[in-house]
């Protein structure tokens, strides 16, 4: 890592003095450090290493026609709460891109998405540990006005495993129809049309069912197809996207002969002032991953898209909601936005603006089929009516307040109310009803001082019942940042989980050490999720970017 | 021009891909029964609050039912979030099947929060319970140079006396013998794939204790020698002396070589 640095820093030094120079080096460092220590209080693990990271180093250097790059990634001795095979170190990455005209072709390791990600989505969330890069090549045309193709083809990564066990072919084509149609460009009208193809080849495995002297006759390949439209004009976004599977067998839905579908319908329109969006998406059997017999959240070929509101105050999201990709669900989402104007009775002098989100995500009313020897491997799995729904997995209504006071003072509000279906999202615990109230404010003391507080409670009778949350936050700008704060469960368990930061930035370094409890939980993002057992420890972040 | 060279013949490869279905009658292929040639142990790692954990068990039910020479061992663990302690008065008195020791032994099987999870003859990796059929019966027909032939009796005074006799083909250096109890017929709380909680569930299989210590103990076989050991286990009193086996196996660094268990009625 010392060593990429180095090199990193030479060429950048180089590149500086050469400012006629078009190729730029570009490059970041990322430190996560634990120090961890036992905590039965709030049942950590033991630790045989005293040290634990996660560290990723990025270089890439650009020129007009060629791009090329690699990442190292050390977590030989990985933070807490990881797959096991998760563990290692290496060169996890490495590319090279030629372009030319409309031409672009990248060899190496790449990153992929076809429309909303319902047959395709590789990408890198390093918080949760996904990394499902495809090794290969990838072809993009976009020569033809109007037109956008990329085919690609390669194995996918499955943390230090790119095995040819299974390997991805892809191609997406979409058109602009309106670079086509002067009445449509005229009248500021955008309209796409898009069409992906996805297959995944996976050699065979000897899939017995239990108790009888039979195997599954597996598929060998399994295409995904996708196609979408798009249209904008004037604030009006609409999208419609329907997705299929082919038959794909895997332990995600119980080695089931069943076709995956996915609907999504979404409209949003924003003016001044205020902004609308819904949308609405039916899923069922559509987890997609290159090696049919991997759980958690590894080989994932594709993403159902979130529908749960991602919130970033702690207790709003202590209960957070991860896709329901195998067994499907129904999903509504819908956002409003409205700010009322200054010098008006609700906008003040200020101004006021009020966000409204919700959340309604219920499962599919499944019916069980035939079974084979009491098993559902090799069966068609049942039925499931398209506009019958299951019970409510999950539904968030939160209204938010944000506030400028006066000058120096500023306020964000927030109300949630909460259904979390913990035994569908963890496997146990059943519903869990709550009520959560935020408010931050933030005071501007000077130019160089801000202070924010945070102030939250959860209001629940069930799983660890009401929980309590503070926070203060001294800035002292530009280089400082001193926080304090505190989880406390002070309806069940009594337990406080503290912690203190204080956070250096210089140019372009930023620091952090911090001390104190983490919740054992679980880290979602985009739907996707992390179980992150307790810590308590010592910890230093660091990154640098250049 | 660029329609009729590239998309065309992509959506033709599509639309030819896509016609892979298999039909219903040909999603099974017939595999002959297989004559075991050693007893295979499963080590089973599982949680009464983990809603899948039910069908794992019904996996192992149907492998035992199929298979004579098939040994299950659950251990109950994975940290808070899907076992109850023995005696955890969060829990007011519902019968926990998670132990420390339990724990230690999922831990060092590198068990997280992700269950069911199980090993067949301690190779490879964790594997999810489909793979399990297909391990058992891999396994099954691989030939060993270990026997193993136990006795035991359950006393009136709620004592076991266990003896295993171990003989090998060959000499056996660096290997280890570790006896587990396991318990049978155990109502207890289990979370079932509905979300319901089933108070009254039977819980089979049940790692209890070791008898011989965490990872057992050293054991060497000279070629052709019979070599015997006698223990001595005090029946703890939550358990259930006639719903108890012992489980005994020797294993080295390439796994299980062995595994043999004995169940008991009580000496008249």
């Amino acid at each position: 890592m010392v060593l990429l640095l180095a090199v990193a820093s030479a060429l950048t030094a180089a590149n500086a003095q050469k400012k006629q120079n078009p190729v730029t080096v570009h490059g970041s460092l990322q430190t996560d450090i634990l120090f961890p220590e036992t905590d039965a209080k709030i049942g950590t693990e033991t630790y045989s290493d005293k040290v634990l990271t996660n560290t990723y180093g990025d270089l890439g250097v650009y020129s007009k026609y060629v791009d090329g790059g690699l990442r190292v990634e050390y977590l030989e001795h990985p933070l807490p709460g990881f797959e096991p095979d998760f563990k290692g170190w290496g060169l996890a990455n490495i590319y090279v891109k030629g372009r030319y005209k409309g031409l672009e072709l990248t060899a190496g390791d790449f990153y992929e998405q076809f429309g909303s990600g319902f047959i395709l989505r590789t990408y890198q969330e390093r918080a949760l540990g996904v990394d499902n890069s495809i090794r290969g090549g990838r072809l993009k045309v976009n020569a033809v006005k109007g037109l956008r193709l990329t085919a690609l083809g390669g194995v996918q990564r499955r943390f230090w495993d790119w095995s040819t066990r299974s390997t991805l072919y892809g191609a997406d084509v979409e058109f602009d129809i309106s670079d086509y149609a002067k009445k449509l460009s005229d009248r500021g009208i955008t309209w796409t049309l898009g069409a992906s193809w996805v297959m995944k080849h996976e050699r065979l495995e000897d899939i017995v069912v239990p108790g009888t002297n039979y195997s599954l006759n597996l598929p060998r390949n399994v295409s995904a197809f996708d196609v979408r439209t798009k249209y904008y004009r004037g604030g009006l976004n609409l999208l419609g996207e329907f997705a299929w599977k082919g038959q794909d067998p895997s332990f995600d839905n119980g080695y089931i002969y069943h076709h995956g579908t996915a609907l999504l319908l979404s409209g949003s329109y924003s003016k001044k002032g205020w902004s609308a969006m819904l949308q609405a998406k039916r899923s069922e059997d559509m987890s997609f991953r290159s090696r049919r017999s991997m759980s958690l959240a590894s080989a994932m070929i594709n993403n159902m898209p979130a529908f749960s509101y991602q919130h970033t105050y702690a207790l709003a999201s202590l209960y957070p909601y991860a896709t329901q990709a195998a067994p499907g669900e129904w999903a509504f989402q819908g956002a409003f936005a409205y700010t009322f104007a200054r010098k008006t009775a609700l906008g003040g002098k200020y101004g006021t603006r009020l966000k409204l989100n919700v959340s309604y995500i219920r499962g599919l009313d499944h019916k069980q089929g035939d079974l084979f020897h009491g098993s559902t491997y090799g069966t068609d799995g049942g039925s499931t009516p398209f506009f019958k729904m299951g019970e409510l997995n999950y539904q968030d209504i939160n209204v938010q307040l944000d506030k400028r006071l006066s000058s120096s003072v500023h306020l964000n509000v927030m109300y949630m109310n909460q259904r979390y279906n913990k035994t569908v999202v963890e496997g146990h615990g059943g519903m869990v009803n709550s009520n959560i109230i935020v408010v931050e404010p933030q005071w501007k003391i000077n130019r160089q001082l801000q202070l924010r507080g945070e102030v939250q409670y959860l209001f629940t009778r069930q799983d660890q019942k009401d929980w309590a949350y503070g926070l203060l936050e001294l800035s002292v700008r530009p280089y400082l940042m001193f926080s304090v704060s505190d989880m406390w469960n002070c309806g069940d368990t009594k337990t406080h989980y503290y912690m203190f930061n204080v956070t250096g930035k210089y140019r372009n370094n930023r620091l952090m050490l911090g001390y104190g409890r983490t919740r054992a939980g679980f880290n979602c993002s985009g739907g996707v999720c992390r179980y992150v057992p307790a810590t308590r420890g010592f910890q230093i972040s660091y990154n640098y970017s250049f | 021009m660029l329609l009729k060279k590239l998309i065309l013949p992509i959506a033709m490869l599509g639309v030819l891909t896509a016609c892979d279905d298999i039909a219903a009658d040909d999603r099974y292929q017939y595999l002959e029964p297989i004559e075991p040639r050693r007893v295979v142990l499963l080590e089973e790692y599982t949680g009464q609050l983990c809603v899948n954990c039910p069908d794992a068990h019904n996996i192992i039910e149907q492998l035992d039912q199929q298979y004579h020479d098939f040994i299950p061992v659950s251990f109950h663990c994975g940290g808070p979030a899907f076992s109850i302690q023995q005696n955890d008065p969060a829990w007011g008195g519902i019968v926990g099947l998670a132990t420390p020791l339990s724990e230690q032994y999922g831990a060092a099987a590198g068990v997280t929060n992700a269950l069911p999870k199980g090993r067949v003859d301690r190779i490879g990796a964790l594997e999810n319970p489909p793979q399990w059929a297909e391990a058992v019966r891999r396994q099954m027909v691989i030939d060993t140079e270990v026997q193993m032939i136990p006795y035991g009796y359950l006393t009136d005074d709620n004592t076991i006396l266990f003896q295993v006799n171990m003989i090998s083909n060959l000499p056996l250096d660096n290997a280890r013998l570790q006896l587990w109890v396991v318990e049978n017929d155990i109502k207890a709380l289990q979370m079932m794939p509905d979300g319901s909680v089933n108070m009254d569930y039977v819980h089979n299989n049940v790692f209890r204790a070791d008898v011989n210590g965490f990872g057992g103990e050293p054991i060497s076989l000279q070629a052709g020698v019979y070599c015997s050991k006698d223990y001595t286990i005090d029946v703890a009193p939550e358990w259930v002396g006639e719903n108890l086996s012992i489980v005994a196996f020797i294993y080295n660094d390439t796994g299980v070589l062995q595994a043999t268990r004995v169940s008991f009625k009580r000496s008249k």
